[in-house]
């Protein structure tokens, strides 16, 4: 009788605790996304949990808002663009350094895997002199040629050992077929490896939309060109006050597609974060 | 020709096919050839180098256009050295002045002209929104601008040894001579009728096909697009002027590569080990990964190595001179003092008004001002004295330890970001453990619960940096304010980001906020490896839930843990995206006081040594983590 008045008590503060992390992880939007109803006005004179009077103007101003649309135009592009050339290029070195074995191979790895420590505020000036000198400061491509440092070398590790985890006879059953080693990569081994391609370019793709070091450093100066952590930390919204709601509502409209991508990938995310974390 | 003896190959060569290799192995050593060829004639013609051989073609400045309302006009470009060239006027604002034109410009045109010009480029000026102040360049009697007599002085030109190490230093020179060398040892290998030097030659002439397309690509790109914020329309012409002679290049090759590729089998000879085969391939497919990480990791470092040596500054004419360890020396300059409190009327320590004790001035601060009092105009802006960086009262006492150093910020930055790393790791790695093993037990909601830890990870740190500086407004419209004088918690609106306010903790806690979910995913993925059976061992023996967390779960867990905690601090240390977005620049990470040399201050040779020291920093930190959590690498 005790025990199951215990079992009754753990059960309901285990689900308050889960509630309770819950909550946490997602009270923020429910207040931006409230916030965001109401009028900047009204928000700058009283806090309140609830909207007064909900209207769709921060929506409509932001919509209507070329620059801020084109943002989020930039941040995709930008973020496409350095994922398929990391993806394409990782997984040439993935498989040479995963499944080929070969004289200075660790010396390759360990590199790589100080690639992936290494701190990019660090290069930051070196950087700024060469993307100076090839004429492409201000613009998308600047990001473009500098992304890569970040996400092609998490690419090629989170992929080599993939390939690592590929049974060997692969490899000797389609030479004893006659494929040459190109073709064996091209034809069968990439083909398996399909879903890792997969997590690491979501992974590899979240991680240039967020990025925002080099994005303020080579964007800011061009309207045009800055991605959406850009555009959102120097929001000047529509009026004269401080712009709060505007910042909430486009902080809603950033968060949606990131939502979308999080709810039908959730599960390869996971996978892929904790390769690399379980493995080591 | 040479008489090559017959190799062991299928069959002996014919005449043509002779020839055919006489000219791909000739082929391989021109490109050789001109890849040295190249690399000389860039260093030759580079501008600075040419500057520090023959002197600065043009000093200082023919006019200037100042401006009567500089509010008006936008500053845009502001970090962008004005190009010369062609008359392009928009360019720096600085201060009053809109641009200095350079002499050669508008020498021989008239003042009118010259008006005429400005009017004309991007800024949108009116006659009476800007001046024409005279440097050396004076309308003569013909009303045309001509050169008056020089009084400025000559400017210093680049030492030869900065201009090529700011333009070419180690790197690139190496590996173009390395390619150039490779090429020419293939070509004369060729000829041999081996069969390995064949195979390298096809990997050789792939790649070498596959960047000169890439090559063109950028090239009709750069070269068509002219300015960079310029609305000019894409030149056609120029951009394909530039590309398509790239583009021809590739033919020679293309041919050589399918001639190759066809014979190769059948008039070369010798053997190829199948771990020779396979070492080749592997480094075939590193090639583009190697040539990115040069381009995009390896330059830059050796850049930013070699700016911090000098006193580089943007948008100056001056050029950068050699000041060898004098940035570090900077930097890493710091003492220690005594300083006593200032004494009110009761007999205790003073206050300023927002609370925090006023101290004395220290003896080493009295010193340094003696020092800068006897020096001359010139050698005070140089002069870096100790400064104060922060004093701490001493338990128990009223004296306080000060703490200055020749760069107080960067000493600042540098306790702000070990403060904030320690802080929030610890934070992350508890409340992870905490979430990991709520969502660890089954139950209905599990795979919504994993979705919603997700998301606070997956946007960018900036969009929630944002979120929480509107939730965390300083004044009563702030819904934290409002939460926790409704919960009667506190009773006037707190200042959370404010300099006097508890900015660290709020900081902390936006990051723990967006961090610990994915710690928790992280440590989850441990959790779920360790066996249920072993907990219910446990259980049967009598062991307690909590004696069973400390000698299962945890143990087990470790190597989990000490990946997540080597990640997080390395993360940690780095940050940037908060500190930029929520607090000022009196209030830096070592990451954002970087950026605000580089950017702020334009002090490119001093921000270069910021990023070495951070980089060695964090150097230090993986090499003790490595050595003291001990991860098993194979």
């Amino acid at each position: 009788m005790r025990k199951q008045a215990l079992g009754l008590i753990g059960r309901v503060f285990f689900w308050l605790l889960v509630l309770a992390v819950a909550f946490y992880t997602i009270a923020p939007f429910i207040y931006a996304f409230s916030i965001s109803f109401r009028t900047n006005s009204q928000v700058l004179v009283e806090a309140r949990y609830l909207p007064e009077d909900p209207s769709l103007i921060n929506y409509q101003n932001l919509f209507e808002d070329a620059d801020f649309m084109r943002t989020m135009f930039n941040s995709a592009l930008v973020a496409s663009v350095t994922v398929l050339f990391s993806l394409v290029v990782g997984s040439f070195a993935a498989y040479a350094l995963g499944r080929v074995r070969f004289k200075g191979r660790m010396m390759v790895l360990y590199t790589v895997l100080a690639m992936t420590m290494f701190p990019q505020i660090s290069i930051l000036s070196g950087l700024f002199s060469i993307v100076n000198d090839l004429d492409i400061y201000g613009s998308t491509v600047a990001l473009m040629f500098t992304y890569p440092i970040f996400t092609l070398p998490f690419t090629v590790w989170v992929l080599t050992s993939f390939f690592q985890g590929l049974p060997a006879e692969i490899e000797q059953a389609a030479l004893v077929d006659g494929a040459t080693p190109f073709q064996t990569f091209w034809r069968i081994l990439v083909p398996l490896t399909a879903p890792a391609l997969v997590t690491t370019g979501l992974l590899a793709f979240i991680s240039a939309w967020n990025e925002y070091l080099f994005a303020l450093t080579f964007t800011l100066v061009s309207k045009t060109s800055q991605t959406v952590p850009v555009a959102i930390a120097n929001f000047g919204g529509y009026g004269f006050e401080v712009p709060v709601a505007d910042r909430a509502a486009a902080t809603v409209v950033v968060t949606v597609p990131v939502l979308v991508l999080v709810l039908i990938f959730q599960r390869r995310i996971i996978e892929g974060l904790t390769a690399g974390a379980v493995k080591g | 020709m040479t008489l090559i003896p017959p190799g062991a190959g299928r069959r002996r060569p014919t005449e043509q096919e002779m020839i055919a290799l006489e000219l791909v192995s000739g082929l391989l050593m021109i490109i050789g050839l001109v890849a040295f060829a190249a690399l000389f004639y860039a260093i030759v013609t580079n501008d600075s180098i040419q500057e520090a051989t023959q002197g600065p073609e043009i000093p200082g400045v023919g006019l200037d256009v100042v401006l009567r309302e500089p509010e008006d006009v936008e500053s845009y470009f502001e970090l962008r050295p004005i190009t010369g060239g062609q008359a392009d006027l928009t360019g720096i604002k600085d201060g009053d002045r809109l641009v200095s034109i350079d002499r050669v410009e508008v020498s021989g045109l008239t003042l009118d002209e010259v008006r005429a010009l400005i009017r004309e480029d991007d800024v949108k000026l009116e006659d009476d929104d800007f001046e024409i102040v005279f440097d050396f360049l004076r309308p003569g009697a013909d009303g045309r601008l001509s050169e008056a007599e020089r009084t400025v002085p000559k400017n210093v030109a680049p030492t030869f040894l900065i201009a090529y190490l700011n333009s070419f230093a180690f790197v690139l020179p190496l590996i173009v001579i390395s390619l150039g060398y490779l090429f020419i040892r293939l070509g004369i290998r060729l000829r041999r009728y081996d069969v390995v030097a064949a195979r390298w030659s096809l990997v050789a002439f792939l790649w070498l096909m596959i960047g000169l397309f890439v090559a063109a690509v950028w090239s009709f790109w750069v070269n068509g697009k002219g300015g960079i914020i310029g609305d000019d329309p894409f030149d056609y012409g120029r951009a394909l002027s530039y590309s398509v002679p790239i583009l021809l290049a590739i033919i020679p090759m293309l041919i050589a590569y399918r001639w190759l590729d066809q014979v190769i089998n059948e008039v070369f000879s010798g053997e190829e080990s199948l771990t020779s085969r396979q070492t080749r391939f592997a480094w075939t497919l590193l090639v583009p990964t190697l040539v990115v990480l040069a381009l995009v990791a390896a330059r830059p470092l050796e850049q930013t190595f070699i700016k911090s040596l000098t006193d580089d500054e943007f948008g100056t004419n001056r050029p950068a001179r050699f000041i060898g360890l004098d940035n570090y020396q900077t930097l890493t300059s710091f003492k220690f003092t005594t300083v006593p409190c200032v004494k009110d009327g009761d007999g205790e320590c003073a206050r300023t008004p927002n609370g925090s004790i006023v101290w004395e001035t220290s003896d080493v601060e009295e010193v340094e001002r003696e020092k800068l009092r006897s020096m001359s105009s010139d050698e005070r802006r140089k002069f870096k004295r100790y400064d104060v960086a922060a004093t701490w009262r001493l338990m128990g006492s009223d004296t306080g330890l000060r703490l200055l150093g020749r760069d107080p910020t960067f000493l600042n930055s540098i306790s702000n970001t070990l403060r904030f790393t320690f802080t929030s790791v610890v934070l992350e790695l508890t409340l992870g453990l905490i979430i990991a093993m709520v969502v660890n037990s089954s139950f209905r909601g599990r795979g919504l619960m994993r979705t919603a830890m997700l998301v606070p990870w997956a946007i960018p740190t900036v969009v929630s940096a944002v979120l929480w500086q509107v939730i965390l407004r300083g004044d009563q419209t702030g819904i934290f304010n409002k939460l926790l004088m409704d919960l009667g918690l506190i009773d006037q609106a707190k200042q959370w980001f404010s300099t006097t306010g508890p900015w660290m903790n709020s900081i902390v806690a936006v990051d723990v906020w967006k961090t610990s979910p994915f710690m928790a995913l992280l440590l989850l993925a441990g959790l779920q490896i360790i066996p249920a059976d072993l907990y219910e061992a446990a259980s049967v023996d009598g062991a307690s839930k909590v004696r069973q967390f400390f000698t299962i779960t945890l143990p087990l867990l470790r190597p989990t843990i000490a990946v997540a905690l080597i990640f997080r601090t390395l993360d940690a240390l780095r940050v940037f995206d908060v500190f930029q977005v929520l607090l000022d620049t009196t209030r830096p990470s070592m990451a954002t006081y970087n950026y605000n040399r580089l950017v702020l201050t334009r002090s490119d040779g001093y921000a270069s040594a910021v990023g070495v020291m951070i980089f060695i920093f964090i150097l230090l930190f993986t090499i003790l983590y490595v050595r003291f959590v001990g991860i098993e690498r194979e």
